[in-house]
């Protein structure tokens, strides 16, 4: 039996499974159990789930060995390539990873030009000026609609006051 | 008081101004996402779940249940001008419809997909106004034991028959159940999977996960994966509207799309995919017109889209008597209920009555009011097709990281869904399906409470869990669910070896 790249990847993805099921195991076997739980205590469910979870892995394995690969997911928005672009996706997720940060620091507002700016470049706008000026105007009617027109509470941040 | 006069009461309610606003907004941003490609019913309600945080149960539902109809209506836009499914209900719609629209049939194609939908929401949600409150009086004396195993069914049957292979159904399911467990357990009190986390006692919050799972994931994914590639956008020319010839080719597909698709969204068959393929080949093979099929042919596209929508009604069935969600909207739907603190199930129709007749009821009007929007104004819907991808992409990724917050109003949840979304970048490259994680997150705590209630009875004998005649019918249904695919496709082997003659 050769293996491939393609199965690396593939049996990566099966271990990673694999050790989701022992950590499900472990932080079970590890629980502090309150008094009177009774006879089906807490620790039943997740023992049952944490064997499911590495039955599951171990079959996947097999199916991988085989030579039985996933079928990637196919999209609207066009063929799926065998290799990854890793600069749009690294852009992607880097836009994304922004919010977190700045959403309670900086607020709604510019949290959300920030991720749109970030999203729309990677994908392929490329006049900056024009997406910083639709990113804005996205962030500030999604803003003003939800916290003003439908009372949902969104932060924000440096620009309370001005909003 | 009768179902018939539930029902009058629940359309005064429903047809409040108010509540007719609702209704009207929720059937146009239902119609608005479910034609922007990428969005699909689950996700378009998930997303706009946060609205409803601020209004009454009422309101939202009704507008839930215009948003679900109305994504579905988009969505076979999308299928027959662009051909590109936004779900899996729609690929045979995209298959014939895009084919008529192609041959300058567009107009009939979105007419018979529009006017079917409407015929069998219509019936559909009829008869569900009057199996769901009988089949929760019988749901009443469903024990534990037996909603374990009907939830068993469910995993199973989830897991199974969605996406390429089996194994990958199981895996989604197995990683929602883990993640359902995390959090306090209500019962003792434990705390399970938190790893000294605060914010996580609490749980991981649904909404957190569908959105970011159904819109990050897919963000990162077509970021790193899909080659661009310019849409196909079919010019639509005159109007939407039939001709008699196609009234008269229309009309039994849709009423046997609703005979099939109604009793498939009933019992969890995972979706709609399986529906819609077998009224596709079942208009195939009754059709006069057969060499048609393939090219174009009417009947392919009125009778898989009545079976879509009729299995969408049907879903509601076991959602509101028994608290089962058996695809990836009603599970967002239940989320919705949960959000007021409406238990679903069969004391739904006995506590909360006004609010499962008003939704009932606005299920008719959402339907009715999509088909006077929708058919006259289909042009103006199409033209948002041609906002450019960068922009369409950047907005769902800012709306999904507000839905992922706002929930809680937690940075928390923000990791969580960073977290989830790198998980649905390799589900899809992997080949996983989404719809059993989700599955898996919201039945695994219920399925875990039913069983320790039914075990706490019988003080931990395992035997009670099959005890009951129920149980014994439903773990016989779970063998079989398990072990078809294995002798199907033995089956398959076979007649590939030996080809029938002639």
């Amino acid at each position: 039996m050769k293996i491939n790249k393609e199965a690396v990847g593939e049996l990566a993805f099966a271990g990673s499974l694999l050790l989701l099921g022992v950590i499900v195991l472990i932080d079970t076997k590890n629980m502090v159990v309150p008094p009177g739980s009774g006879s089906v205590g807490p620790q039943v469910f997740p023992t049952i789930i944490g064997i499911f979870i590495i039955a599951v892995a171990l079959f996947l394995s097999i199916e991988i060995l085989r030579g039985n690969y996933g079928q990637p997911e196919g999209t609207e928005f066009g063929e799926i390539e065998s290799k990854t672009d890793f600069k749009t996706l690294g852009t992607v997720g880097a836009s994304i990873l922004t919010y977190p940060f700045l959403i309670e620091r900086a607020g709604f507002v510019i949290a959300s030009t920030v991720v749109f700016f970030g999203v729309g470049f990677a994908y392929g706008a490329r006049k900056p000026i024009k997406n910083l000026v639709i990113a804005l105007s996205f962030a500030l009617i999604v803003y003003l609609t939800f916290s003003k027109a439908l009372s949902v509470e969104l932060p924000a941040g440096i620009l309370k006051g001005i909003l | 008081m009768n179902n018939i006069e539930s029902l009058l009461n629940g359309f005064a309610s429903a047809l409040t101004l108010t509540n007719l606003m609702f209704g009207l907004l929720g059937t146009f941003l239902g119609t608005l996402v479910g034609v922007l490609p990428g969005i699909g019913p689950a996700l378009a309600i998930a997303l706009l779940l946060p609205i409803t945080y601020t209004i009454n149960p009422a309101s939202a539902l009704i507008m839930f249940a215009a948003i679900y109809y109305g994504a579905m209506y988009g969505g076979s836009t999308t299928s027959i001008l662009l051909n590109t499914p936004g779900e899996s209900g729609s690929v045979i719609t995209a298959l014939e419809g895009h084919q008529m629209a192609k041959r300058g049939r567009a107009g009939a194609a979105l007419a018979t997909a529009a006017i079917g939908s409407f015929v069998a929401g219509t019936i559909a949600t009829g008869i569900l106004a009057f199996a769901a409150p009988s089949l929760a009086n019988i749901a009443i004396s469903v024990t534990a034991a037996d909603y374990f195993a009907l939830m068993l069914v469910a995993f199973m049957t989830v897991g199974s028959l969605l996406g390429s292979s089996m194994i990958r159904g199981m895996v989604s399911l197995s990683v929602g159940l883990a993640l359902g467990l995390v959090g306090s357990d209500l019962q003792s009190g434990a705390v399970r999977l938190t790893f000294g986390n605060l914010h996580a006692i609490d749980g991981i919050e649904t909404v957190t996960v569908i959105v970011s799972i159904f819109a990050l994931g897919e963000a990162l994914y077509i970021a790193g994966r899909a080659k661009e590639s310019g849409w196909s956008l079919i010019q639509m020319q005159g109007k939407a509207l039939m001709s008699r010839e196609d009234w008269k080719r229309s009309w039994r597909p849709w009423l046997r799309g609703t005979a099939i698709g109604f009793p498939l969204g009933i019992i969890p068959a995972g979706g709609s995919e399986v529906p819609t393929f077998l009224s596709y080949s079942v208009e195939k093979n009754l059709s006069k017109n057969k060499d048609e099929f393939g090219k174009g042919a009417i009947e392919g596209v009125a009778g898989p889209e009545a079976a879509n929508n009729a299995n969408a009604a049907g879903a509601l069935v076991p959602l509101l008597a028994l608290g089962l969600p058996t695809s990836a909207t009603a599970a967002v739907i239940l989320v919705a209920f949960q959000t007021y603190n409406i238990q679903t199930g069969p004391m739904l129709f006995a506590t909360n009555p006004e609010v499962v007749w008003t939704l009932i009821a606005a299920l008719f009007v959402g339907n009715t009011l999509l088909l006077i929007l929708n058919l006259p104004f289909v042009k103006i819907w199409v033209k948002l097709l041609k906002i450019p991808k960068p922009y369409l992409f950047a907005g769902i990724t800012t709306f999904a990281l507000m839905g992922a917050y706002v929930a809680n109003n937690a940075v928390f949840d923000l990791w969580i869904a960073l977290g989830v979304a790198v998980t649905g970048y390799f589900f899809r490259r992997f080949g996983v399906p989404i719809t059993p994680l989700i599955i898996g997150l919201i039945l695994g705590p219920m399925a875990e409470l039913q069983m320790r209630r039914a075990l706490q009875i019988s003080g931990g004998d395992p035997s009670a869990l099959f005890a009951t005649p129920l149980s014994k019918v439903l773990y016989t249904v779970l063998a079989l669910v398990i072990f078809t695919p294995f002798i199907w496709r033995a089956i398959k082997k076979r007649s590939i070896k030996y080809p029938k003659q002639g």
